[in-house]
């Protein structure tokens, strides 16, 4: 499977290095040069710098079967998926929402197909499965 | 109309303060409380503290109601995605959107939304001033690509057709007054000695029609 991992965070460099080594086909997107560094040194990862709106091509994402996209901004995260999705085609796009309050717009409109929230995995760890809901009933419910 | 501004910096402050002016109904969102400071007093109370992101922010705001949006953020990202909520999931009518970077306009476009670019705008404005005194644009459309110039014609043009001066895709002769007159010229019409012509023009283009200016004067 061919795999686009965007992130700036410790946490898209180990996605990237795990999926790796369950032998699937990887590309990192790092927007700030500096932090792609140090990744440069794992083997069978391509690494593409830059704005990820930007270089989502160049790094393959006309081809990936999935990305998996997890900068520390929610917008940035939105927007990679919308493009990725709609621009792109990508099959399955999973986005990590960092803050509980923007969790709501991690929807198909914006190209997520799977939302990702660190907050509920550690509550529904700490308290049990299911307890860490936090979603609120989509805006349309409210009237 | 009721207006949701999103940032509450220089530029959020100055569009509430006209628009409340005008005669509309004004909130303005900021993530920074200490921005309301920045407000004038009459728009006190107008002011929602909280992430544009958050639902229950934007429902504070009164986005339900809201007739327009406009998104001032310093993070591109972010306003387009705000931008993007309000149209879609709110159906806001009117949405308009600041962006820095000129390279992220195309997600602008993917997502439909107008945005406005003030650094481009500085740019053109800027560059034109610089280089283009000479030909102060009546007016410009869109972020500064093209202008509307006019000029009186310079004699050594006098028997020239509207067609010689049309350079495609750059340059197009769009009206000539002549004796007080303006009329809409055909490109075979041929410019009189006191006509003055409207020029519209594309900002990159400038210098080339400055070339025929320093000639003319």
């Amino acid at each position: 499977m061919r795999a686009v991992v965007v992130g700036d965070s410790p946490l898209s460099i180990e996605v990237a290095s795990a999926l790796h080594r369950s032998h699937h086909d990887v590309a990192l997107v790092q927007p700030e040069v500096e932090k792609a560094e140090p990744l440069l040194s794992i083997p069978g990862v391509s690494v593409t710098k830059g704005d990820p709106l930007l270089v989502l091509e160049a790094a393959g994402a006309l081809k990936a079967d999935v990305l998996f996209c997890c900068t520390r901004s929610d917008a940035d995260n939105l927007l990679v998926s919308y493009l990725a999705k709609k621009r792109f085609g990508v099959a399955r796009v999973v986005a990590l929402a960092n803050l509980v309050e923007d969790k709501w717009l991690f929807t198909e409109a914006w190209g997520v197909d799977r939302a990702v929230s660190a907050v509920d995995l550690l509550v529904d760890t700490i308290v049990g499965a299911g307890s860490g809901d936090v979603d609120a009933p989509p805006p349309g419910a409210t009237t | 109309m009721n207006v949701v501004i999103i940032g509450c910096g220089r530029t959020g402050r100055e569009l509430a303060s006209m628009l409340h002016a005008e005669g509309d109904t004004v909130r303005v969102v900021d993530v920074d409380p200490l921005t309301e400071s920045g407000l004038p007093h009459k728009l006190a109370g107008s002011f929602v503290a909280g992430s544009a992101l958050s639902r229950e922010v934007l429902d504070r705001a009164g986005i339900e109601q809201a007739e327009a949006v406009v998104v001032l953020t310093s993070d591109d990202c972010v306003n387009a995605v705000v931008a993007g909520t309000a149209r879609n999931v709110y159906r806001v009518p009117r949405v308009v959107a600041r962006r820095f970077l000129p390279s992220r306009g195309f997600a602008y476009k993917e997502l439909g939304i107008t945005s406005v670019s003030s650094v481009q705008a500085t740019v053109n404005r800027v560059t034109q001033l610089l280089h283009h005194e000479a030909l102060e644009p009546s007016l410009t459309f869109g972020n500064g690509e093209t202008l509307l110039v006019r000029t009186r014609l310079p004699a050594y043009l006098t028997g020239r057709a509207v067609s010689e001066l049309n350079v495609p895709g750059e340059i197009q002769v769009v009206e000539v007054t002549r004796h007080g007159h303006s009329i809409v010229p055909e490109p075979t019409t041929v410019l009189g000695e006191r006509d003055t012509v409207s020029f519209v023009v594309v900002a990159s283009s400038l210098s080339r029609l400055h070339s025929f200016v320093g000639r003319w004067s």
